[in-house]
């Protein structure tokens, strides 16, 4: 009984030692890490499966792999919460030891946990845009554009069609008083005026009391999160009757191709801005629409662009590094990178904030289709408040 | 020089004439405004309000019968074309089978144990919601209604969407069917003989089970077909059932738990003041409502038509 109990004991502590050898050699293909926090429920759910969907694309791109070393994506639900989503950034941080996160999504999200991870070393990325406070970092990936940034060209467009005076509905969270600064920041530097700003509570049901108290401008912009709200500004607007001409922030993410079917004529004549659109005439887009058609069975949109685009931008800066997932090293790469994406030319700021093109596109049935229709490019738009 | 001044005169009573004319349109809107929205609260509060007054049930899951009850009738009355009408009995037939299915199989076991049931009905509006998201995924559905209700109308130079007075006359309708029902019928008797003493009314031989589990079926039937009308409104999408039960709640608290009258005043109080709040002080448009909630609970408890459970 003692010699098997001895032999037994040396099995336990003898066999590990044979695999002493070959500890090199896993070390070398552990995977990279990197974690991404999506909105997979709560009211923006529809949108968390497009933006796994885009990584996923950046991640078979590159047959999942980086510099010999297997990618490892370890997804988490914030479920459109801020909240939570700190509680998700702690785990993927503490627990997970990842060193790169892509998302979340929400303005609120980012500042929840942007004090977090001040200290943690990590690369994070927003997922359609971010608060330019989070630029003074310089460890944020800002993505197409800051806040203000993405909507400086509906600004600019809007003067630039004639108008002189604009009312804006601008939904009361840090994300839509951004964009709507944005849209106030490229009209008002050419001239316009704004006549009126009110300020929906987020979840408002009812537009009814703020459209019909509209003061008489030449047009009306808004921004209001998520597609539920969006198209009840537009189905009530066009209810009310009036005839002041409606400009729209985040047409690609908010109000997407079957969206637009469901709405309708309700949309013909809108005209808006959007960060991307599929029919942009360009090798690198075309090739991307196909494989993403091929790949997940629909037509891309602004929402898997932007996560596709942001990944590849992380795959490519450790392909840079040699695989090293360093924040230091990881970080000064990719805000060195120019690239060709599907959206068009990118480039980063020393900050981390995108270099890109805007677009303004207009509502229309084309070939029996309702269709974003691009009438308008801003080339490179770069936030004004950044050297 | 007297012409002048009397062409001049005229032109200033006109504009003034014309000012007044001006705000008492805006102010015709904004009351049709609240009203319409009160009428689809009061519909989202009515039978909530008293299944809590009836039964002693806090059905927290009644906000996701509302949201069930909106994407059955969007699903018959968009997806398969069929008329809005019958989309709205859908919703309501399956918003009351759901309803009954959660009272029959669980909360009949735990009467008189309120913490249970907020608990249970809160677990249901998770497993609701996410099988609303799985059965139809995270995108929201446009707002719909019936072929001759789309467009608007002409009111005091104004334009007025149909859809919004339709939800007056259906609410005012509704309204007076419930208030039938609670208050000259046998069944409204019965209930309210249950709300008033339970002992006794089982004493003279009423089968309360039975008749709160009608109760129950159609409370969330109304919430079904709320869940229809108000889709008019606001669409229909995975998170509505936490938004509407947070008003549901709102209404009750100030109209008084237990009759439809009180759910009816809660709620067309909480639509206009909302509805002049959003338009008079938009600053202020999130406070409006629970403002009023917090007077109402400091100067009267029970809700202005509260009745004693």
């Amino acid at each position: 009984m003692k010699k098997l109990i001895v032999f037994l004991l040396a099995i336990v502590f003898l066999v590990p030692l044979l695999f002493v050898g070959s500890a090199k050699n896993a070390s070398a293909a552990e995977p990279i890490k990197i974690g991404a926090i999506l909105n997979l429920t709560g009211p923006a759910a529809m949108l968390g499966p497009l933006f796994k969907d885009g990584i996923t694309m950046a991640f078979e791109e590159n047959k999942n792999q980086v510099a010999g070393r297997p990618l490892e994506l370890i997804v988490e639900d914030d479920a459109t919460d801020p909240t939570t989503a700190l509680e998700k950034a702690r785990k993927l941080v503490e627990r997970d030891k990842v060193k790169i996160i892509i998302g979340p999504l929400m303005g609120d999200a980012h500042l929840a946990i942007a004090p977090y991870l001040a200290n943690k070393k990590v690369l994070i990325t927003t997922l359609y845009c971010g608060g330019i406070e989070l630029a003074k970092q310089k460890q944020w990936l800002i993505y197409p554009t800051t806040l203000e940034g993405l909507c400086i060209p509906l600004g600019y467009y809007a003067a630039d069609a004639g108008y002189k005076t604009m009312d804006m509905i601008t939904s009361d969270y840090a994300g839509g008083h951004g964009f709507m600064n944005g849209v106030r920041m490229g009209f008002e530097s050419k001239g316009g005026k704004i006549v009126q700003e009110v300020f929906p509570p987020v979840g408002t049901a009812d537009f009814g009391p703020y459209l019909t108290a509209l003061k008489p401008a030449d047009c009306v912009s808004y921004f209001v999160p998520n597609t539920a709200e969006s198209s009840r500004v537009i189905v009530q607007y066009r209810e009310f009757g009036i005839k002041m001409p409606l400009l729209v922030t985040t047409l690609d993410g908010d109000i997407p191709e079957h969206v637009m079917k469901e709405l309708g004529d309700k949309v013909i004549g809108l005209r808006g801005q959007a960060s991307y659109i599929w029919q942009r005439e360009d090798p690198v887009n075309k090739k991307w629409v196909q494989a993403m058609q091929k790949r997940f069975r629909r037509m891309p949109g602004g929402i898997e662009q932007n996560s596709y685009v942001l990944a590849s931008v992380i795959l490519a800066g450790l392909k840079a590094t040699g695989g090293n997932e360093s924040f230091d090293k990881l970080y000064s790469a990719v805000v060195k990178m120019k690239m060709q994406t599907p959206q068009g030319p990118l480039s980063f700021t020393p900050e981390g904030v995108a270099i890109t093109d805007g677009y303004i596109v207009e509502g229309k049935v084309i070939k029996g289709r309702y269709l974003w229709d691009p009438i308008k490019v801003y080339p490179q738009v770069r936030d004004p408040r950044l050297k | 020089m007297g012409l002048q001044t009397r062409t001049s005169l005229r032109r200033q009573e006109k504009a003034s004439i014309w000012k007044g004319y001006l705000r008492m349109e805006q102010l015709v809107i904004n009351l049709l405004n609240g009203i319409s929205y009160g009428m689809v609260l009061f519909l989202i509060a009515s039978g909530m309000s008293v299944v809590m007054g009836a039964m002693n049930i806090t059905n927290l899951a009644h906000g996701v019968l509302y949201m069930i009850g909106g994407y059955v009738g969007w699903t018959v009355a968009v997806k398969f074309g069929a008329s809005f009408w019958i989309g709205a009995l859908a919703g309501g037939l399956a918003a009351g089978l759901v309803g009954m299915g959660i009272e029959r199989g669980f909360l009949r076991f735990l009467y008189k144990q309120g913490n249970e049931q907020v608990l249970l009905t809160f677990g249901f509006v998770y497993i609701l919601t996410n099988l609303s998201l799985w059965i139809w995924g995270g995108w929201p559905r446009m707002p719909f209604t019936a072929e001759f209700l789309s467009g608007s109308f002409g009111i005091m130079g104004r334009v007025y969407p149909k859809a919004r007075m339709a939800n007056i006359v259906i609410g005012s309708f509704m309204a007076v069917l419930l208030w039938w029902l609670q208050d000259r019928t046998r069944v409204g008797a019965m209930v309210r003989a249950g709300m008033d003493n339970k002992e006794m009314a089982m004493g003279l031989g009423i089968n309360l089970e039975r008749v709160f589990a009608l109760v129950f079926f159609f409370a969330s039937f109304i919430a079904g077909v709320a869940g229809v009308l108000g889709a008019q409104l606001m669409g229909v999408y995975n998170a509505l059932g936490l938004d509407v039960l947070l008003l549901a709640l709102i209404v009750i608290i100030v109209g008084g738990v237990g009759s439809v009258q009180g759910a009816l005043l809660g709620g067309l109080l909480i639509g206009v003041i909302d509805a002049f709040g959003r338009a008079l002080f938009p600053k202020f448009a999130m406070f409006t409502m629970y403002f009023t909630m917090i007077v109402i609970l400091l100067v009267r408890p029970s809700g202005l038509l509260g009745r004693r459970v």
